[in-house]
């Protein structure tokens, strides 16, 4: 995925899970960018999906 | 092809063990060049490495790390060659330790080549690492990768011209497919028979000359041209300035002293004039090398975001986004409009229908869990969707469309300026951007921050002065009909930013922070990353806000039922009366504690009661914006911070805020006569 703050691209599972160490404990689907340490918000897969359908050739 | 050879090779070096599971690898033959392919991530290395090597490659740990690095051998010109297949990297200056290992293969002088993997859709990206490459005196051949999709795209690469100028050899590639990797060979054994060679990068604004000063010290023996160290000095990087202190015979204080001058004289933070001349010579270079027919970026893009750095336009149109974005749109459109909808129709249908749902249960305290004063369903469900949510799903959107812009990078650049005096670099951006969205997620983000002073300072500044996105759209919407109170406020929060930050930077010692950053450019949003951004956060939000908002409600309604919460109200009332509040603001404060987005909803509903006057409701927002950090932001300051440090930040912020409140109080009350 790319950075929202900087732009560098990074894989989703080599980021880290923001949300794992929040007191709250909630699933807020956030990666922290390993580069800048933005915390970017993952849109759940099925809304990935459709957005490619619909979309097929524009770029996330 | 270049002479591929289908052999493996042992990773039994230095490098350890190889991890790659497979029969063992022959040794490399002796006398063997080294090749490092180099470039950003996703360029298509691992496809050239395969095309240059063959199928059989090792995958070991580079030495002291745990960072992968993929070998292979290759005939290359006549002569057998280690082809390493390195991680990704956007730039010398490494973040990462993936980075930090690519970097050192460079640096090191360990490649007898260095090829330079580029996208050549994205030339304009990719050509300053280009440069620093050929700073470091090492042959180098550039790889133009990905030909194809750019010619697709109407992007047309004159090769030659670009070559001529570069002065190496730039070899147009299809990776994938093996186009022109039969050329790339040659040109890498040719680099290999011409061998290193000084490249001296001519940078303009002064910034050559201050390069060269510091160049002209360094005395000591360099694996490559000392002048890829210079640059790094002066963008701070660590493990580089170790580096010369290693090598040079008075331990770099010569350098560093030259680096410290050139810096004061320069007038800019240099890390970033570097930056900006580097990508100025990248365009000169790429002019006229370079065509893209009907995919030219807009002109008024790159010049937009070089105005948007630059104090005396980025501040004006900081000014002009605040007010349409934050103001119109989050505050007057989101927490007004839509919320006046919601709510007109949670009064109409949603609290009658469950009234009339629970009417029939006789018992008083069970019926008044679910519909009375602090109801499940009439408080915490009403305040999560008809007040909260639509305020949110305002700011995300607004906050969405700065995101997909690279708005975000810009205004560091434009704020490092303001923020040197706080002891904050620009990078501080991040958790402060991130702060109005959740300021429990941006107490987080604050670890990234380079020194232990800027960690503590942007942690305070945090729990003090920046409210989350709730607590903003609703102070904007009740203050929107007041413009004399919401000055006030603006000035307060400001004004108590700004103090708070320099006393902080004053009383904590420490060296200030460094900031550098490559920009990404500018860019129109676009609709579907917008909607998807948006959609996630908001779907989080809700899911976090709903259960907590239930759960204040039943600790409200048992609180109410024991009479605890009549006790703390009690004892808070006197406190809000020093402010000329009215005794229901105390349990507005209350539910800030909580929650901020609780507090603000309360603050919302008492506005709309008519229980405050302008100047209470600027009172009532100053004192609840500055007032202490709801339960997750402070659990997350003892857990960033340590005990005593969260501790003592909570001991200062509650009285500094009823301080503020008090004083803004006082002030407005006098000027209304």
């Amino acid at each position: 995925m790319t950075c929202a703050f900087c732009g560098r691209e990074f894989e989703e599972d080599r980021g880290q899970p923001a949300c794992q160490q929040c007191p709250l404990g909630a699933d807020c689907r956030a990666v922290r960018c390993p580069y800048c340490g933005y915390e970017n918000p993952v849109p759940p897969p099925w809304l990935v999906k459709l957005r490619h359908w619909l979309v097929p050739h524009d770029a996330h | 092809m270049p002479e591929a050879s289908r052999s493996t090779q042992a990773a039994k070096s230095a490098a350890g063990p190889a991890c790659h599971a497979g029969p063992p690898a022959p040794a490399a033959p002796a006398g063997a060049a080294r090749v490092a392919l180099i470039g950003a991530p996703n360029v298509g290395k691992s496809a050239l490495f395969h095309r240059l090597t063959g199928h059989y490659v090792t995958v070991s740990n580079y030495p002291g790390t745990s960072v992968e690095v993929t070998r292979g051998s290759a005939w290359l010109g006549g002569r057998p060659a280690e082809v390493l297949d390195t991680p990704g990297l956007y730039s010398l200056l490494a973040w990462t330790d993936e980075e930090r290992v690519a970097r050192r293969i460079v640096l090191s002088g360990e490649a007898d080549v260095v090829v330079h993997v580029v996208d050549a859709k994205a030339l304009e990206r990719m050509l300053p690492l280009t440069l620093q490459l050929l700073e470091s005196g090492r042959p180098l051949v550039v790889a133009l990768n990905m030909i194809d999709e750019a010619s697709r795209l109407g992007v047309e690469v004159d090769a030659r011209r670009l070559s001529a100028r570069l002065g190496v050899a730039v070899v147009p590639v299809v990776a994938v497919e093996g186009r022109g990797v039969e050329e790339l060979g040659r040109a890498i054994a040719a680099a290999l028979a011409a061998g290193a060679r000084p490249v001296r990068i001519l940078y303009g604004n002064s910034v050559g000359e201050a390069m060269l000063s510091v160049r002209e010290r360094l005395v000591g023996v360099y694996p490559v041209d000392p002048a890829s160290f210079v640059a790094l000095l002066f963008q701070g990087d660590s493990e580089v300035a170790a580096e010369v202190a290693r090598r040079e015979p008075d331990g770099g204080s010569a350098a560093r002293a030259a680096v410290d001058r050139a810096t004061t004289a320069l007038g800019a933070p240099a890390s970033y004039r570097i930056s900006v001349e580097r990508r100025r010579l990248s365009g000169e270079l790429l002019d006229g090398a370079i065509v893209r027919a009907g995919a030219n970026p807009p002109r008024w893009l790159d010049v937009l975001g070089r105005l948007l750095t630059r104090p005396a336009t980025g501040i004006p149109v900081l000014l002009i986004v605040l007010y349409f974005g934050l103001y119109a749109f989050v505050g007057q459109f989101g927490a007004g409009t839509v919320v006046d909808w919601l709510e007109g129709g949670f009064e109409r249908y949603v609290t009658p229908f469950f009234e009339s749902l629970f009417a029939p249960v006789p018992w008083a305290p069970v019926r008044s869990l679910f519909v009375g004063e602090y109801g499940l369903l009439t408080l915490g469900l009403r305040y999560a969707v008809a007040i909260i949510l639509p305020i949110v799903g305002a700011f995300f959107l607004f906050f969405s469309v700065l995101e997909d812009s690279g708005y975000f990078p810009r205004l560091a650049l434009l704020v490092d300026r303001v923020f040197k005096p706080l002891g904050l670099s620009g990078r501080a951006v991040i958790p402060m951007v991130l702060g109005f969205a959740c300021d429990t997620m941006a107490t987080m983000v604050t670890r990234t921050l380079e020194t232990r002073r800027e960690r503590v300072i942007a942690t305070l500044l945090l729990a003090l002065a920046i409210p989350c996105s709730a607590q903003l759209g609703v102070i904007l919407a009740i203050l929107s009909g007041e413009p004399l109170a919401l000055a006030a406020w603006v000035a307060a929060i400001a004004g108590s930013f700004l103090l708070v930050g320099a006393l902080g930077a004053r009383v904590l010692p420490g060296a200030p922070a460094r900031f550098h950053m490559e920009l990404p450019p500018l860019r129109r949003p676009r609709a579907g990353n917008v909607f998807l951004k948006t959609y996630t956060r908001m779907h989080w939000y809700f899911l976090e806000v709903l259960p907590l908002f239930l759960l204040a409600s039943v600790l409200l309604w048992i609180g109410n039922l024991t009479g605890l919460f009549g006790v703390a109200v009690s004892a808070l009332t006197p406190v809000v009366g020093l402010l000329d509040l009215p005794p229901e603001t105390a349990a507005v404060f209350l539910f800030g504690f909580f929650r901020r987005d609780y507090g603000a909803a309360g603050l919302f509903d008492l506005d709309r009661a008519g229980s405050l006057d302008a100047v209470q409701l600027a009172v009532a927002a100053v004192t609840l914006t500055l007032f202490v950090p709801c339960i997750a932001q402070f659990l997350m300051m003892v857990r960033e911070r340590g005990v005593r440090t969260a501790v003592g930040m909570l001991v200062f912020i509650t009285p500094f805020a009823f301080g503020g409140g008090l004083l803004v109080n006082l002030l407005l009350r006098r000027l209304a006569g």
